[in-house]
């Protein structure tokens, strides 16, 4: 007979106190609601504010959780887990947030919305990725993945302007509603490959899923066959998350119509839930089930051909984009093909550590850049959307000298240049990789990092060796997206000049 | 790290005033507008090349603002240097112990490179001079720059400039060394082509960037020798560790015939010849004289406090890898030792007869500044580490006063100048401006009788003038040259060195002329009468400007006198008991800074560092007293006795008849080179470029973007047509989905759930079959 305990009981034994970045941040967002509901005129100030210290307040939270392996907690019996892991992804989930807050801020002024439910979407998909980062159980990766996603499909539909001739621009909408729809059809293959999973291993937990794993396939029964079916259901299902070539289709869609801040959230959050699932999946749960001879994980393969397959597509594709939120879409869809070499790495037995580190730096680097550069177009871009594209950025440096070097730093980061922390992320990937022996995926990285640099440095050159017709660009953002912006820098230029920062920081990371 | 408290960590600090303000200034003064230089009141004629050209002009309050930061920054440098020089003290033997930490830069596989700061018996010195040599010059430099109009950029790139020394100063590996080297190389470059607008000064600036970056790839080569063999850049690792020093001293990768050179040498004539570049020896001294088209200031950057000075402290500082194998102090050099020994002895020659004959003001001193930094290498060369250092500090402190000096005369004189021309009483016709005869104010045959006008710049440039003499006793430059001939004598006596004997000839010889050139220009500058108007009207005006140039050369006059008593010899008669009653300062404290005797006894290949300083012979004495002071009575004899007289010919040119224009013209060394070595540079470039550029490389640049252009969009069509096409196709047949979503849009999103099943099912394939081996078990 089953006796339900008293509440102290529940939070004791539950460990309820290591899910607190991001149950404190979900509590916040709910009080942040009422602040919204009764703050009236003055909510254009009072809930991004509110919005900024939940995100601090959740911050200081993670400081409590942020632990090695070795002191790792689970809380509810199991479905969370906290360690150094969870704790990283979580320091950069909530400052791209805080960056993606700032973005909003300045981008509802301009754009003339001023609605408080912005800002309480966007923290509760922050929330759902930190619980994603956090999950410890097949299903908890589910619910929070929804809770990632749904705010996400409503924020992209949020830029409902009317244009010059009073109809609203549909632009938003569509990209909201293709999202929303591939979004539900992506995590269907979730759901079912989870299921497979259960149906094979009895569980869905992902350490007990790793301890029943090789009695399964010793057993070489028809579950065997299901466990690898659910395996390449969950990749598909997470590869849309994460925006991989063959799933990436909707991602230039949505970005280009979805408003800018919102674009710049989703392309760093949302992937941090896709690839610490996967990470926490694949290399936890799974590296062990499918190992091969040669102590190579059977997922290894697949996921090295789908690396390779979207930093072909993501670079080459992204060289002909003449709209720079349509350029960094693909840019974004080739820096998850970075990103899918280091999960690819982390199938070699004993170099999943160092290629979940290598993920990790690289996730950060990407964040600090990809959010930077957002933030960038943010300031030329006209809010009905116009304004975004390459020649409008002509002779930048002449009108705008900081703003053009920012651009700069950034371009160089992404395309991994020293100095900066897309080179220490890149470097470590690819050192992993390379450690891994799948050193013709290094090849292809570092190659298609040289394609990279065609069109991230035709940006710098339209910047600085192009003359612009003459006016200058006016300023158009608002101090807020400058302090996105000088955040963005401070973190790309510290992470890449003092190189042992970042590894130095993830260096306790380990999910194998 | 708690960088206020600990001793070790404070040195990380020393450049980071400077550099800071450097950025400060650049970030924000960079706000300025262009006006004609001639609508511009402050420009009144003080730079004529500028007529008539946009000039940007900086907002009054950025000016100040660029000269309070980079005051603040070079001020904080100082008292962070003499916090670090207490803590130094604080240790109990400094050299045995030293303050250094560092941190891993950057981790290579096993190994970290590890990037740090050290403060030793060589740091100290240079931490001494160098802070307060540049806080004389950016003091110096509020006067001198007050007219123009960049000062923001001025105090900018001058700030990067200290930074950059000070960085190279505290860093504990040579690569951190490179690093501050070069950046004062690009300093150098911008600051020389300071006045840009003037063609011989950008030309001068480019000049000094490629001479100096031959030798500096030459020493990249060296480091990367080095680094490939010990696995470390770090001094203590390299320098004061036996073990390592041996093994660079055996290994011995080139064996040709009987002739073995050992890593040690090769490294070292690598490193050796990055210094010949930097600290402009022969062959590579060329562009030291041309850099004096930069402002005064930055010459006396470049000449004492920072530039060439690094390049002797760097080779102070690797002298123990240079001696490795060989024996210095019983007559044995080792091949680096040699060279450095034949080349310092012949600039330091060579460069004092081209001084004799020069004719501008700066360019005397320029001269003057090779033949010294010539003195210093020689004794480095001979073993007599411990002169040298001397040397350079000592020479920092009177160059930087005789330039500043120098300056001071040349703002004096356009000043003049200018006074002439507005007053309307040029009546001396020769030199009237409006005739096509460009005044020149750094000519010596212009001026004469300064001292009337003048009196604080004469007096103090007497005083540098003497310590450059090694005018006896009194002055700093006297013991620092006594000591380098008292070493090399040591040689000739004890072991009969014919290197030594050649070095001691040729630097009593290069002595004696410094001597003469310097009362000569003494003399033709402040002595006899004025010999234009200019000349007449000549001084610093009044207020704050002529204070705060007068200031730094009063101050840096004490030490031209006074920074020579510390390395008094604690064995010369009657002084020893003021100023060395136990022991010679200086040779107390730099001694240390080489491994110690008992750690080298072990090693056959290594000799005994610690050389005793060279006990008193009055032979050497005599030669330093005698020469500075025949040099200095032929001069007074020639030039003061008998002043020039306005348009009358130079006594040298009577007595060295066809030598010369020889001289003056630096044996022609500019135009050689320029004949063999830049015009067929030149010509080669280009044929490569007409033919391999726009032949083969361009072409070849063409295909490749072509081709990626090419493929970007194949790639795209196969995006938007192959697959959307069997998209297109197959959805029609399986999907008749509803229409609401086709009227959104073309009907994509069905296209792209098509794909993602597709793969899904390509995926589950790829797994299943990858898996096999798992499955079959």
């Amino acid at each position: 007979m089953f006796e339900s305990p008293t509440i102290a009981e529940f939070v004791t034994q539950s460990n309820l106190a290591s899910t607190l970045p991001g149950t404190l941040l979900v509590a916040w967002t709910l009080l942040l609601v009422l602040v919204d509901l009764f703050a009236g005129d003055e909510r254009e100030h009072w809930t991004p504010l509110g919005a900024c210290l939940g995100l601090g307040v959740s911050f200081v939270a993670n400081l409590f959780v942020y632990a090695p392996a070795a002191d790792q907690q689970t809380a509810l019996y199991g479905m969370f887990i906290a360690d150094a892991f969870t704790g990283f992804l979580n320091i950069v989930i909530l400052v791209a947030t805080l960056l993606a807050v700032l973005m909003s801020r300045d981008y509802l002024m301009r754009a003339g919305i001023h609605r408080g439910e912005y800002y309480i979407l966007t923290l509760l998909s922050s929330a759902g990725a930190m619980f994603m980062v956090a999950a410890n159980d097949l299903i908890v990766v589910f619910v929070a993945l929804e809770l990632l996603s749904i705010p996400l499909y409503i924020l992209a539909a949020f830029r409902s302007i009317k244009n010059d001739g009073g109809e609203l621009a549909l632009k938003s909408e569509e990209s909201g509603m293709k999202y929303f729809i591939l979004g539900a059809f992506s995590s269907a293959f979730l759901v079912f490959g989870a299921a497979l999973v259960y149906g094979a291993s009895g569980t869905t937990n992902i350490p007990q899923i790793l301890e029943v794993a090789p009695a399964v396939v010793d057993a070489a029964s028809s579950a065997t066959f299901y466990l690898v079916v659910g395996t390449a259901l969950l990749i598909v299902g997470l590869g849309f998350k994460v925006a991989v070539v063959p799933f990436h289709m909707w991602t230039p869609d949505v970005y280009e119509g979805a408003p800018t801040p919102v674009t710049a959230l989703m392309s760093v959050t949302a992937k941090i839930g896709g690839f610490a699932a996967l990470l926490r999946i694949l290399v936890t749960a799974l590296s062990v089930l499918l190992l091969v001879d040669g102590g190579v994980a059977a997922w290894q393969t697949t996921i090295s051909i789908i690396a390779a397959l979207t930093l072909v597509l993501g670079n080459f594709v992204a060289i002909s984009q003449r709209n720079l939120k349509r350029m960094l879409a693909y840019s974004s869809i080739a820096h998850a093909g970075y990103i899918m070499v280091a999960l690819a790495a982390a199938g070699t037995a004993g170099s999943a550590d160092s290629a979940t580190q290598g993920a990790l730096v690289y996730i950060l680097a990407y964040m600090f850049t990809n959010l930077g550069a957002f933030a960038v177009v943010m300031t030329i871009e006209r809010v009905d959307g116009g304004g975004g594209n390459i020649d409008d950025i002509t002779g930048l440096a002449r009108s705008r000298p900081l703003l053009a070097m920012a651009m700069t730093i950034f371009m160089l980061s992404l395309t991994g240049i020293p100095l900066t922390a897309g080179f220490v992320g890149k470097f470590m990937v690819f050192a992993a990789a390379v450690q891994a022996g799948l050193v013709g995926l290094a090849v292809i990285g570092v190659l298609t990092s040289v394609v990279s640099a065609f069109y991230y440095m035709r940006v710098v050159v339209n910047m600085y060796l192009r003359d612009s017709s003459g006016e200058l660009l006016p300023a158009l953002e608002t101090v807020y997206v400058r302090w996105a912006i000088n955040i963005a820098l401070a973190g790309t230029l510290i992470f890449g000049i003092f190189y042992p920062l970042a590894s130095n920081l993830v260096s306790m990371v380990s999910i194998a | 790290m708690d960088f206020l408290n600990d001793p070790n960590a404070l040195p990380w600090l020393i450049p980071a005033g400077p550099l800071l303000a450097f950025l400060i200034i650049t970030l924000l003064t960079n706000k300025s507008k262009l006006v004609p230089a001639s609508d511009h009141h402050e420009y009144g004629g003080h730079h004529p090349d500028y007529d008539g050209m946009l000039v940007p002009v900086v907002a009054r309050y950025s000016r100040v603002i660029s000269i309070g930061v980079g005051m603040c920054g070079v001020l904080a440098a100082l008292v962070i240097s003499w916090v670090t020089l207490y803590n130094a003290s604080q240790l109990h033997h400094i050299g045995q112990e030293v303050l250094a930490s560092s941190i891993a830069w950057m981790d290579t596989g096993e190994t970290a490179f590890k990037m740090g700061v050290l403060v030793d018996p060589a740091t100290v010195i240079m931490l001494v001079m160098v802070p307060i040599a540049v806080l004389m010059i950016f003091i110096y430099s509020i006067g001198y720059m007050a007219h123009d109009p960049r000062q923001a950029r001025f105090f900018a790139l001058i700030s990067l400039f200290a930074g950059a020394m000070l960085t190279l100063v505290v860093a504990d590996n040579v690569l951190l060394l490179f690093v501050g080297w070069e950046i004062m190389g690009v300093c150098s470059y911008m600051l020389i082509g300071f006045w840009f607008e003037k063609e011989s000064a950008y030309k001068a600036a480019i000049k000094a960037f490629t001479t100096t970056r031959i030798a500096d790839v030459v020493m990249l080569l060296g480091i990367a020798y080095l680094y490939s063999l010990t696995g470390t850049l770090n001094y203590r690792d390299i320098m004061y560790n036996p073990e390592t020093l041996d093994m660079l001293a055996t290994t011995a990768p080139i064996i040709f015939g009987g002739w073995t050179v050992s890593a040690a040498s090769i490294i070292g004539i690598f490193l050796i010849i990055g210094t010949v570049g930097k600290s402009a020896q022969f062959p590579l001294h060329v562009w030291l004289p041309d850099a004096m088209e930069g402002p005064t200031p930055v010459s006396a950057m470049i000449h004492a406090a920072a530039m060439v000075s690094a390049g002797i402290f760097s080779l102070i500082r690797l002298y123990p890898l240079f001696a490795a194998g060989g024996d210095p102090h019983h007559g044995v050099l080792t091949e680096p030792l040699a060279f450095m020994a034949v080349v310092g002895a012949f600039t330091a020659l060579l460069a004092a007869t081209m001084a004799v004959a020069q004719n501008d003001v700066k360019a005397v001193l320029a001269y003057s500044t090779i033949s010294q930094l010539g003195f210093m290498m020689a004794a480095l060369g001979i073993g007599a580490y411990i002169a040298a250092a001397f040397h350079l500090i000592t020479h920092a402190f009177f160059k930087a006063l005789l330039f500043m000096a120098a300056g001071s005369v040349i703002h004096g004189m356009e000043h003049g100048e200018h006074h002439v021309h507005e007053h309307g009483h040029g009546h001396d016709a020769s030199h009237h401006p409006d005739e096509g005869h460009h005044f020149d104010p750094q000519d010596m045959r212009n001026m004469g009788g300064l001292r009337k006008t003048m009196p604080v710049t004469f007096w103090t440039f007497l005083i540098g003038g003497l310590s450059l003499s090694g005018f006896p006793i009194i002055t700093a430059g006297f013991w620092s040259k006594d000591e380098i001939l008292a070493d090399a004598w040591l040689g000739v006596q004890n072991y009969g060195s014919g290197a030594h004997g050649m070095v001691f000839i040729m630097l009593a010889l290069a002595a004696f002329m410094t001597a003469f050139y310097t009362m000569r220009q003494i003399a033709l500058t402040f002595g006899g009468e004025a010999r234009t108007e200019a000349a007449k009207h000549a001084n610093l005006g009044k207020g704050v400007v002529s204070i705060t140039m007068t200031l730094p050369l009063i101050i840096l006059a004490f030490f031209a006198i006074g920074a020579g008593f510390v390395g008094v010899p604690n064995d010369f008669p009657v002084l020893n008991a003021i100023f060395s009653p136990e022991y010679n300062a200086f040779h107390h404290l730099t001694v240390e800074a080489l491994p110690l005797s008992e750690a080298t006894a072990a090693f056959s290949s290594l000799p005994d560092y610690h050389a005793k300083a060279p006990p008193f012979n009055i032979i050497p004495v005599a030669t330093s007293v005698l020469v500075a002071l025949l040099g200095l009575w032929l001069g007074w004899l020639v030039y003061w006795r008998k002043p020039l007289k306005a348009g009358q010919r130079d006594p040298m040119e009577n007595f060295l008849g066809p030598l010369h224009p020889v001289l003056q013209n630096r044996y022609y060394l500019d135009e050689i080179y320029g004949r063999v070595f830049v015009a067929p540079s030149q010509w080669l470039s280009a044929q490569i470029i007409s033919f391999l550029d726009r032949g083969i490389i361009d072409a070849l640049l063409h295909i490749i973007a072509r081709l990626f252009t090419w493929l970007g969009d194949l790639v795209k069509v196969l995006n938007l047509w192959l697959i959307d096409g069997v998209g297109d196709g197959i959805p029609i047949a399986i999907f008749n989905f509803g229409g609401w979503l086709r009227r959104m849009q073309s009907g994509r999103v069905q296209q792209y759930m098509l794909l993602i099943l597709a793969a899904a099912v390509a995926i589950g394939i790829v797994l299943v079959l990858s898996s096999g081996a798992a499955l079959a078990q």
